[in-house]
């Protein structure tokens, strides 16, 4: 019983993670069609000026609200860098654009930096633990579920309670009609990069916490965990992104725990094969597909 | 059409297509397959005297890149098959490579050398060595395999969720390879080590770079015109047309993968076995980025694109490299010349192509297209006239029960909103049926329901007695069901004639026979001069009537026309009857025909179905339906 | 309560006026010089066949399409080059066909979403009052749009377009596909709209029903504007609704126009919701 409250608070805080990205991808892909591979950009980003502030010995208070403030200016600039000037182009080339941001990004750390990892100082709580009716949790877990939750419930305040967030719904349902609202395309576009560098930043909090290393290729996993979360919840929509996310984490964890150890470095590669193998059965994704629509 | 007493040359044509068909090989077959070889042949002399120039009396450094140029060059133009053909994006082909080049490794490095390597090796593995051509052999079979395995769930989420899922998944499918790569120590040797060959037993003539490379140009080049290759690239161009005029989207791009993934792998194994190394990190993103970016500066869609995108790219990666050496002195450039400019060249290279020409240097354009060769290899010549008088084409045999094409109680909703209710429409073989109805009554939508492209709440459809339910697109199309759409959806890259051809194709016509229907409706519908322009550059009139010339030449039993003169002026609408009334002669279909302006229907039809919010409110002759109260009130309001 | 105190009262003045407008789908020409003129006030019936270029005026005035010749003023301004959202806060709005609802959002929410160009505090004021004034939309304010039928759908759409108060409003066939009933009422909106002095262009199929409830018409055939005139004048003309019913050219008094004429080429629209064709 208690392993498996253990375990679910950990896949849940693991999960979480991947939901605030996955969200953001699902986000960004409603508004502009567009899966976003360097969405991880913003972590390694973030993950970089950390390193650069913890060396100028700035402790965790600053830290993460400028890791939260950079994944959003991140975002919010490769927009405008990028994906700008291919909106109305084929998915293929959208596509191929973020891959190449994403590369030039990593590149550009390899060169100016290192091609190897920077290590700063994790918090010191990190590794702590606290016992709660007998079952000992890591505090960082239940940071990590507190953060998420309400990073969650502000995203799902922001896109279901302000006239921000029903624009940014109404553009990622139908752009023209949005437009015809007067909504500025320019300005919803942004704001759904906005929170999705938002949501992102969040996550790198965490992620970066836990690992306390910045490397040219730092968000390339989460990256991908989102964008599987999202499209395991069927790309778009955007409760699915959450569940898709927390069903990831979930599955990890309980791959982690129950594999011979001597697989255990496996699990990512065996979560992606599980993934690429789920879309035989289901091609659409896990959640049941919406109404109809016309083609 | 039916020329009574036909021309010496036609004749004589008819009697060489007699006698091809006898040899069982199609001379416009055989011919194609000499045009396609010629241009591999060319592409391979013109990079191998490239390389043999740039490589004479310089030494070992200039042909080693050489020889990766080589390799590299057979995976870009792998890549190309499926990426160019189906216009899916793929980052899962390097991954394959990466399955095939550890195979390949694992079977060929000789026993006593693999065991300080991985003497755990699982399977025997370690116990095991085959020669080299066995093993490349091995392991393409075996990436095979897994490529038809992953390669199920890519097409069916493809055609589920549209190319971006695909393409998700296929980046899953790196990063699989590359963890496992990294993780399965047993049989990989780690991330560090990987595996290598015993020094001195790599390759050593570089000849089997050649041949690998001039197999890939083969390949490409046999696949790009070869029945599957065209079918996909119809896909590519617009699905739901495909699969409404018969093809299947997913079979092709299942092909496409699948040959594609088999010459990657051969590369890969080719890679490994020249370098003399594996390891995760050599196939992973960074060979990703190489590989995609030298397919995009070329041009996805040609092949002749793929290897010279392979040859710049390849000369800009070694002039950075060069740049960024530690011999040199950067003097002023320090900052900027670095490791890693090779990645931020590449990388921009990448973005600056999609953001400014997303279809790279060369588009779709081949080596066979210059203007010489073309005269040289009579590459798409003007269609003869067409002169099979064969006629209106017989009932097929079998599973025809009546001659009708019948829909009963059929009903469609979107987001619960009812937009046909119990609709029915029955229409005879050999007549022309119109189906009218103010806007927004549920016409559209019942061609649709009878494609099979919207979903069905309840209600029947049948064709001559073959029920259609249940049925996807593309075999309700080859029942025989063609249609027309209300917004073109033509194959807008591919020629005039190949927007045909490729149709005919997709119902079954060998290669001779869909070239001689496809001359024939080009001819019927009046766009010889313009056979040889791609669709999107068409201007209207000539766009609606090639998407009737392809719709019909399927030779279907039921032709369904969503308005085919929307757009057009009186005259040009009188034209249209005509050509409509041709077809369906000449065919011997029925006709199923939306419009909304009654002149035409009046002058065409022998029956009219009235539809009003989703119901038949009137059904009749021409002269019924014009003066029948209920659709003047439908109509006018009164 | 649905038209500003502002709008409502009555200019003699003109408030649109388009002049030699032509719109093309790539090659395909929709619009061969449209001029017209709406005075402040007025109703205007835009009637003609399917196909005739009339939702590519509404389009051409709301600039979701780009005119490649000809001017378009409003207010005494040309705007010919604005964007879309500039025109919607100079005070037009169109009720596009199909609809358009967003069906995701709840009906509150498209009425907000509708509101975006005010300022907050009357953004919720206005729609409450739409809520009031619409029964329908008072039963379902907190459910999904996507779950409205047609006729409540219709007027969601009208609702929302008139959350911002515009001056001039368009509407692009606000009866499709609706049973002659919720039609009926669609009308009647229409008239009250019009009886407190709100500036329409309504573009509908159904010729008679548009007229009776217009002040001037104009109808379109091939992307010209082939008669003009009072709504009531062109009421009585019988012979131009057998141009509707498929009589030829001849019979319907209207010459037959040369060139190439209207037809979205590559213009693939998929509405989200309401019916098709």
């Amino acid at each position: 019983m208690t392993e498996v409250v253990q375990q679910l608070v950990d896949g849940l805080g693991r999960g979480g993670e991947y939901a605030l990205i996955a969200l953001g991808v699902g986000l960004i892909f409603g508004v502009m069609h567009l899966v976003n591979f360097a969405h991880g950009e913003m972590i390694t980003v973030s993950a970089y000026v950390s390193y650069g502030l913890a060396l100028a010995g700035a402790s965790w208070w600053i830290l993460v609200p400028t890791i939260v403030l950079t994944a959003v200016l991140t975002s919010v600039l490769v927009e405008f860098v990028a994906f700008r000037w291919v909106r109305s182009s084929s998915d293929f080339t959208m596509l191929l654009t973020s891959f190449g941001v994403h590369f030039v990004v990593q590149a550009a750390f390899v060169m100016f930096v290192s091609a190897s990892s920077r290590h700063f100082d994790r918090p010191g709580w990190i590794t702590s633990t606290v016992s709660l009716a007998g079952i000992r949790f890591e505090v960082v877990d239940l940071a990590i579920i507190a953060a998420t939750s309400v990073s969650l419930i502000f995203a799902v305040w922001v896109l279901q309670r302000t006239v921000y967030g029903m624009a940014i719904r109404a553009a990622a349902e139908d752009f023209d009609t949005a437009q015809l609202l007067g909504i500025r395309p320019n300005q919803v576009i942004r704001a759904a990069f906005a929170l999705a560098g938002l949501l992102a930043g969040i996550a790198a909090v965490f992620f970066l916490m836990r690992t306390g290393r910045a490397a040219p290729s730092a968000g390339l996993i989460p990256m991908l965990k989102g964008v599987l979360a999202a499209l395991i919840g069927g790309l778009g929509r955007l409760q699915g992104a959450v569940i898709g996310g927390l069903l990831l984490g979930l599955v990890e964890i309980l791959l982690v725990s129950y594999l011979p150890d001597d697989i255990d470095g496996m699990v990512n590669g065996i979560i992606f094969v599980l993934v690429a193998v789920l879309f035989i059965f289901r091609p659409s994704g896990i959640l049941k597909v919406g109404p109809a629509q016309r083609p | 059409m039916n020329a009574a007493s036909p021309s010496q040359s036609q004749r004589r044509q008819t009697r060489t297509l007699r006698a091809t068909r006898f040899n069982g090989v199609s001379r416009v077959g055989r011919d194609r397959v000499i045009a396609d070889l010629v241009s591999a042949a060319l592409l391979f002399a013109a990079v191998s005297l490239l390389g043999l120039g740039y490589v004479a009396g310089e030494g070992a450094a200039r042909e080693s890149l050489f020889t990766t140029l080589l390799i590299n060059a057979t995976v870009v133009v792998g890549l190309q098959v499926f990426l160019g053909n189906t216009g899916i994006l793929s980052f899962g082909h390097v991954g394959f490579g990466a399955v095939a080049g550890y195979t390949f490794a694992i079977l060929a490095v000789d026993v006593e050398w693999k065991q300080r390597l991985i003497g755990d090796a699982p399977f025997g593995a370690a116990d095991l060595s085959v020669p080299p051509l066995a093993a490349i052999t091995a392991a393409i079979a075996l990436t095979l395999v897994v490529a038809a395995v992953v390669g199920l769930g890519i097409v069916r989420s493809g055609a589920a969720r549209g190319d971006i899922a695909a393409t998700v998944i296929t980046l899953a499918v790196l990063f699989a390879a590359y963890e496992i790569a990294i993780n399965w120590t047993e049989i990989t040797g780690g991330n560090r080590a990987g595996i290598s060959f015993r020094p001195g037993t790599a390759m050593l003539g570089r000849s089997y770079a050649y041949v690998g490379f001039a197999l890939a140009l083969v390949v490409a080049q046999l696949y790009r015109s070869s029945r599957s290759g065209r079918l996909a690239r119809a896909a590519r161009e617009d699905d739901l047309a495909a699969r409404t005029l018969g093809i299947n989207p997913a079979r092709h791009q299942m092909s496409a993968l699948l040959l594609s993934v088999g010459l990657v792998a051969l590369g890969a194994c080719l890679r490994v076995w020249l370098t003399g190394t594996v390891s995760p990190e050599r196939f992973f993103i960074d060979y990703t980025l190489l590989t995609l970016t030298m397919l995009v500066v070329g041009g996805r869609s040609s092949v002749t694109g793929a290897v010279v995108g392979s040859v710049i790219v390849t000369a800009l990666v070694e002039f950075t490299r060069t740049i960024s050496g530690p011999e040199l002195d950067p003097g002023p450039f320090d900052i900027v010349i670095r490791p890693g400019l090779t990645d931020v060249c590449l990388g921009l290279a990448m973005l600056g192509f999609m953001i400014l020409r997303p279809n790279g240097l060369l588009h779709d354009r081949e080596i066979a297209d210059l203007p010489i060769l073309r005269r040289l290899l009579q590459r798409d010549p003007v269609p003869s006239p067409f002169h099979d008088t064969s006629g209106p084409r017989a009932t097929p045999a079998g599973a025809i029960n009546d001659n009708q094409l019948k829909l009963t109680d059929m009903s469609v909703e979107f987001d619960g909103l009812a937009v046909l209710s119990q609709a029915h429409l029955s229409v005879d073989r050999g007549r022309i049926c119109g189906l009218i109805g103010p806007n927004g009554a549920g016409k559209t939508t019942m061609l649709n329901a009878l494609n099979g492209i919207v979903p069905v709440l309840e209600g029947r459809a049948a064709v001559c007695g073959r029920a259609l339910d249940g049925l996807p697109s593309y075999k309700r199309a080859r029942a025989g069901v063609s249609r027309t759409f209300q917004n073109l959806r033509l194959f807008d890259d591919l020629t005039v004639r190949e927007n045909v051809e490729v149709v005919a194709l997709a119902h079954g016509a060998s290669r001779s026979e869909a070239r001689q229907n496809a001359a024939e409706m080009i001819e019927l519908n009046q766009l010889i001069d313009v056979a040889l322009r791609r669709a999107k550059d068409l201007d209207y009139g000539a766009s609606k009537r090639l998407e009737l010339a392809r719709a019909a030449v399927s030779q279907p039993l039921f032709l369904l026309l969503d308005e085919p003169t929307a757009g057009f002026t009186e005259p040009e609408s009188r034209l249209i009857v005509q050509q409509i009334r041709a077809i369906a002669e000449r065919i011997g279909c029925g006709v199923v025909v939306i419009d909304h302006d009654l002149a035409f229907i009046t002058s065409i039809c022998d029956e009219v179905y009235c539809l009003d919010q989703g119901s038949v409110i009137a059904h009749g002759s021409v002269s019924e339906i014009r003066s029948n109260p209920v659709v003047r009130a439908a109509y006018t309001g009164e | 309560m649905l038209v500003d105190a502002e709008t409502s009262a009555k200019t003699d003045g003109e408030l649109l006026s388009l002049e030699s407008i032509e719109v093309s789908y790539g090659p395909v020409r929709a619009l061969f010089g449209i001029s017209l003129s709406v005075g402040s006030g007025e109703t205007v019936a835009l009637i003609g066949p399917n196909g005739a270029g009339k939702s590519s005026v509404l389009h051409a005035i709301i600039g979701l399409r780009r005119p490649n010749r000809g001017r378009i003023r409003y207010k005494g301004h040309d705007i010919t080059g604005l964007p879309t959202q500039q025109r919607i806060r100079l005070g037009m709005a169109l009720v596009p066909e199909h609809r358009r609802i967003l069906a995701t959002l709840t009906v509150e929410e498209n009425l907000l979403v509708g509101g975006m160009i005010l300022p907050r505090r009357l953004r919720q004021t206005r729609a409450n009052e739409m809520i009031e004034r619409f029964e329908v939309l008072k039963r379902k304010r907190s459910q999904q749009a996507g779950v409205l039928s047609g006729g409540e759908a219709q007027q969601l759409a009208i609702a929302r377009a008139l959350m911002p108060s515009p001056e001039l409003l368009l509407m692009d066939e606000p009866t499709l596909g609706l049973a002659p009933l919720v039609a009926a009422q669609v009308f009647g909106l229409i008239k009250e709209l019009r009886e407190r002095g709100m500036t329409l262009i309504v573009v509908d199929q159904n010729p008679r029903r548009v007229l009776n409830s217009a002040d001037s018409a104009y109808l379109i055939r091939t992307g010209h504007i082939v008669q003009s005139g009072s709504a009531d004048q062109l009421a009585t003309r019988e012979d131009l609704f057998g141009s509707f019913l498929g009589g030829s050219p001849e019979d319907s008094g209207v010459e037959p126009m040369a060139g190439p004429a209207v037809g979205s080429r590559k213009t693939v629209e998929t509405p989200k919701s309401g019916s098709d064709d």
